[in-house]
């Protein structure tokens, strides 16, 4: 059986050629070497700037490889056309950080959630639509009346919920989640985290979940990828990496995390 | 940074190579004969309209002609100007600085007075000061240039008889072309001074007051509005209640702090405008008779006057390139984020 | 009993915006002792921030104080004259902010920023002044100094951004230190450096700060007292031990219980239900009735009062019997 996501030996440089004058070159990751389990939650944690972002840019094609392989499900996406993207795009889905900036505010929550039924023509009956943008929210613990309101009737941890519900609207099997918590308040937070554990088993989704918040990370995550200036330092599943991190730069990072429990300074 | 003024400077060239042929081109739609007629000022000569064509060569290939041309300007010949009654260089040489005069003392104003208004108005928002200021930077934009020129010239000349239209008076053009007035630069309001002559500066700048004041409304109004929302945008930053926090002064908040970056924008607008200005106010000189390089080139564009015409070309793409590399080091200056390279 | 040098008293501020008047702090009440670090732990919304930039008078266009009182060396900071309140501001009670980035002028150099700020209270020369600012460099951990005065704010990373924020606000030794987040920008190893940094400059200076945080295991890290704001009002109010050993409001429990940790792998967080109250949300009652497990009949209508209880304060309902 292939796994959802696997990458191997990707490098991502960029480089800036002025018309004139020297070729600039900016190394963002290199040699990195992952694979996403089926049904399995995989945590890249690192610190800002280590590369993470660009990672995801890659992985969605946002962003092209400089070199290296990205295989989803079982297909290399470095030679895909418009229209494959389009299809891949069923099958993988992303969350991300800011729930105020991904959300367009001239929508409803309805036309939100209709926008990729309606691109791959799914759901076309009226009533058929209605069933299902009402089982989306409610999947997500929204109430379906919420459905002909704007995002800015919401908080933003209503704001994430609506944003997981697009992404799961075209029901993928891989989920990628930037930061998906990071932006919420401290009492949303863990609400936000158990709806994503819960739909991760329901649906059996295969996620990449990307954070700079260890202990996130290791309440959602099975394997965890340290990350750290464009490399993979550490990659170990979630509990030995928490009980004997290997890599001193990860114990630097675990050594860091505050602690309610570990008292003062 | 030296790197990057050469190479800027070695575009110099190319610029005003393709705009100089993209014209040389265009005239060529002209037949001989009427590049030739501009040459001949007696009606009697016309017959010797051949003679001028196969003199000059107007017959040869573009190429030709325009490489001809070339390695005349190289040796600082830029042809004669019919319309000015003069050859081109000696016409450029005089109108230039009148202009630059012109745009200068405008530029002054705009610059001094719009950032003022659009500062004041910014901290004291939808307060008085802010109401006037926006009233003006309104009024300031739907007012055509030719129209409040006009008015201008018929209340103050026409019906006050306090500023007249031209680049000096009759009196002043007999002192200045006279044996004891040195020309030092070329600039009459510097030139007066140096010369200790206050009469022909005042009458120099009384001249400058109609048209200057034409040419400031528009970038006036245009300064005071960029101002203002870059000062509105600056007030709300970060920086400005660090600076309010260590206990400033208001004024050091407002000018030292916001100030300095609210500058930014206003300096590619200045220096946009500024260049825009040398480019030729057509209208304003026009209007006010000013012996600036704007009237050159229109009346050597109404004559076909095609030596004219290339010569003002050649310099307004000059002064282009090398005011927006002014422009680009302004910048550096004002803001250390920014390295040329 | 450590004395009192800040004392903010039933303090109450609200927006204007559009002719609606939304609260945004209400009814607070607490003391500063000298010497001691006081943490107000609240989520975006609950009014932390606001109250701290009351103190100097730094609120925002259409912020508005409503009433109480500010009370600092015997005079009350709310009603101030301009120029007397400046005299404070940066030399008695300095503040820190969330973003260093963006709280340093990105066009003047780092020593111009400091030198300033000696030169705005103090008659001294430019030199004296470059020396001193170079010596508060070295003292926040910025190597040479002396070379890094003359470079600009994006020369530096965020971390070493918010050590001049420091180095600056340490500038004149003030009684106060109010740091609005400080760390929140930073990577957890620099969040680590610099809240050490602050603690030692504290104990060193003997100074007061208060420290604004939403996250609780910072303020456990760097408090002696915690104040926990909701919605803009106090919610609860203790030594930080006592709160986090045993918290009595029903909020604070559940932002504690609700706590990723890198020690343990639970099922399911204990999780608090609903969401934060909008702004301008009518909240006739205790504003965490809505999402409060424990919410009695009483709860929605009224508000519990503030009330003592071995040292430590608490609003809650459930408390006032027991």
């Amino acid at each position: 059986m292939t796994a959802p996501l696997v990458i191997q030996q990707l490098c991502k440089i960029y480089v800036r050629k002025p018309f004139w004058g020297k070729r600039v070159e900016k190394t963002v990751l290199t040699g990195i070497d992952l694979t996403l389990q089926k049904g399995k939650v995989l945590g890249l944690v690192g610190e800002s700037g280590c590369g993470k972002s660009t990672l995801c840019k890659v992985i969605l094609g946002i962003e092209p490889a400089t070199s290296g392989l990205v295989q989803i499900n079982g297909q290399d996406t470095a030679v895909f056309s418009t229209k494959q993207w389009r299809a891949l795009r069923r099958q993988m889905q992303v969350v991300y950080q800011d729930p105020y900036a991904s959300l367009d505010p001239r929508f409803t929550v309805r036309q939100l959630l209709s926008e990729p039924l309606d691109i791959h023509g799914l759901y076309r009956g009226k009533s058929s639509r209605e069933t299902y943008l009402r089982e989306l929210l409610s999947s997500v613990q929204l109430d379906p009346v919420f459905l002909d309101r704007y995002p800015h009737a919401f908080s933003g941890g209503q704001r994430q919920r609506i944003a997981i519900a697009r992404a799961l609207a075209l029901k993928p099997d891989i989920l990628i989640a930037d930061e998906p918590v990071s932006a919420l308040d401290v009492s949303v937070q863990a609400q936000i985290l158990n709806l994503l554990k819960e739909i991760q088993q329901k649906r059996q989704l295969s996620m990449l979940f990307v954070t700079h918040d260890f202990a996130v990370a290791r309440f959602l995550c099975d394997e965890i990828a340290v990350m750290h200036q464009g490399k993979i330092v550490e990659h170990a599943p979630a509990d030995k990496l928490f009980t004997h991190p290997q890599q001193p730069y990860t114990q630097k990072l675990l050594a860091a995390v505050p602690s309610v429990k570990g008292g003062q300074l | 940074m030296m790197r990057y003024l050469v190479r800027r400077l070695c575009l110099l060239p190319l610029v005003v190579l393709g705009v100089t042929f993209a014209l040389f081109l265009l005239t060529q739609r002209l037949s001989p004969e009427m590049r030739a007629s501009l040459y001949v000022k007696d009606p009697r000569q016309m017959g010797a309209l051949e003679e001028v064509i196969r003199q000059h060569g107007l017959r040869d290939n573009v190429f030709k002609q325009y490489g001809r041309w070339l390695l005349n300007v190289a040796h600082g010949d830029l042809g004669y100007s019919p319309s000015a009654n003069m050859p081109v260089a000696k016409a450029l040489k005089e109108y230039l600085p009148a202009t630059i005069q012109l745009a200068l003392v405008t530029m002054i104003f705009v610059i001094v007075f719009g950032v003022w208004l659009g500062a004041l108005s910014a901290f004291y928002k939808d307060k008085w000061p802010d109401v006037l200021a926006r009233f003006i930077s309104v009024g300031g934009f739907s007012l055509p240039i030719f129209v409040l020129g006009l008015v201008l010239l018929m209340i103050f000349y026409g019906q006050l008889g306090w500023f007249a239209p031209g680049g000096y008076s009759v009196q002043t053009d007999f002192i200045i072309h006279g044996p004891s007035f040195k020309t030092y630069t070329g600039f009459l309001l510097l030139d007066s001074l140096l010369n200790g002559n206050g009469r022909v500066f005042l009458d120099v700048l009384s001249h400058l007051v109609l048209p200057a004041m034409t040419l400031c409304i528009g970038s006036f109004a245009l300064m005071v509005r960029v101002m203002r929302s870059s000062m509105l945008e600056e007030l709300n930053k970060d920086y400005v209640r660090t600076a309010r926090a260590k206990g400033l002064a208001e004024y050091q908040v407002v000018y030292k702090h916001a100030g300095k970056n609210a500058m930014i924008p206003v300096i590619t607008l200045a220096a946009i405008q500024f260049i825009r200005l040398l480019g030729g106010t057509v209208i304003v000189e026009t209007i006010f008779d000013y012996p600036g390089i704007g009237r050159f080139g229109v009346l050597a564009a109404q004559q076909l006057d095609i030596a004219g015409i290339l010569g003002f070309s050649l310099l307004v793409a000059v002064l282009f390139v090398l005011g927006n590399l002014a422009t680009d080091l302004l910048y550096t200056a004002a803001d250390p984020r920014i390295r040329l390279e | 009993m450590a004395e009192p040098i800040l004392q903010v008293d039933n303090l109450h501020l609200s927006f204007v915006s559009g002719g609606q008047k939304t609260p945004v702090v209400r009814g607070l009440s607490y003391t500063l002792e000298k010497g001691k670090v006081l943490a107000v732990v609240g989520e975006s919304g609950s009014g932390k921030t606001v109250q701290a930039l009351s103190i100097l008078n730094l609120l925002p266009p259409g912020g508005h104080v409503d009433g109480g009182k500010i009370g600092y060396n015997g005079k009350n900071l709310l009603t101030l004259k301009p120029a007397a309140l400046r005299q404070i501001r940066g030399k008695k009670i300095a503040m820190i902010f969330q973003d260093p980035s963006s709280s340093l002028n990105p066009v003047l150099t780092i020593g111009e920023q400091l030198t300033e700020t000696l030169q705005a209270h103090q008659k001294i020369s430019k030199s004296i002044a470059r020396q001193k600012a170079a010596k508060l460099l070295t003292q926040v951990g910025i190597a040479d100094a002396e070379k890094r005065l003359d470079e600009y704010p994006f020369q530096f990373s965020g971390g070493m951004c918010q050590r001049v924020m420091i180095a600056m606000a340490l500038l004149l030794n003030p009684d106060i230190l109010i740091a609005d987040e400080p760390t929140t920008a930073l990577d957890v190893t620099v969040q680590a450096q610099i809240l050490k940094l602050l603690k030692t400059l504290q104990q060193q200076n003997g100074m007061s700060v208060i420290f604004i945080t939403h996250n609780l295991a910072v303020a456990a890290q760097i408090a002696d007292e915690v104040l926990v704001l909701y919605a803009g009002q106090c919610m609860e109010y203790a030594p930080a031990k006592s709160l986090f050993k045993n918290p009595l409001h029903p909020y604070t429990q559940g932002l504690l219980g609700s706590l990723a940790s890198i020690h343990t792998k639970p099922d399911r967080l204990p999780a608090i239900a609903g969401n934060p109250p909008l702004p301008g949300e009518e909240l006739p009652g205790c504003p965490f009735a809505p999402r409060c497990p424990h919410v009695l009949e009483k709860c929605r209508t009224a508000c519990p009062a503030f009330v003592k209880k071995e040292g430590r304060y608490v609003r809650c309902f459930l408390q006032e019997g027991k």
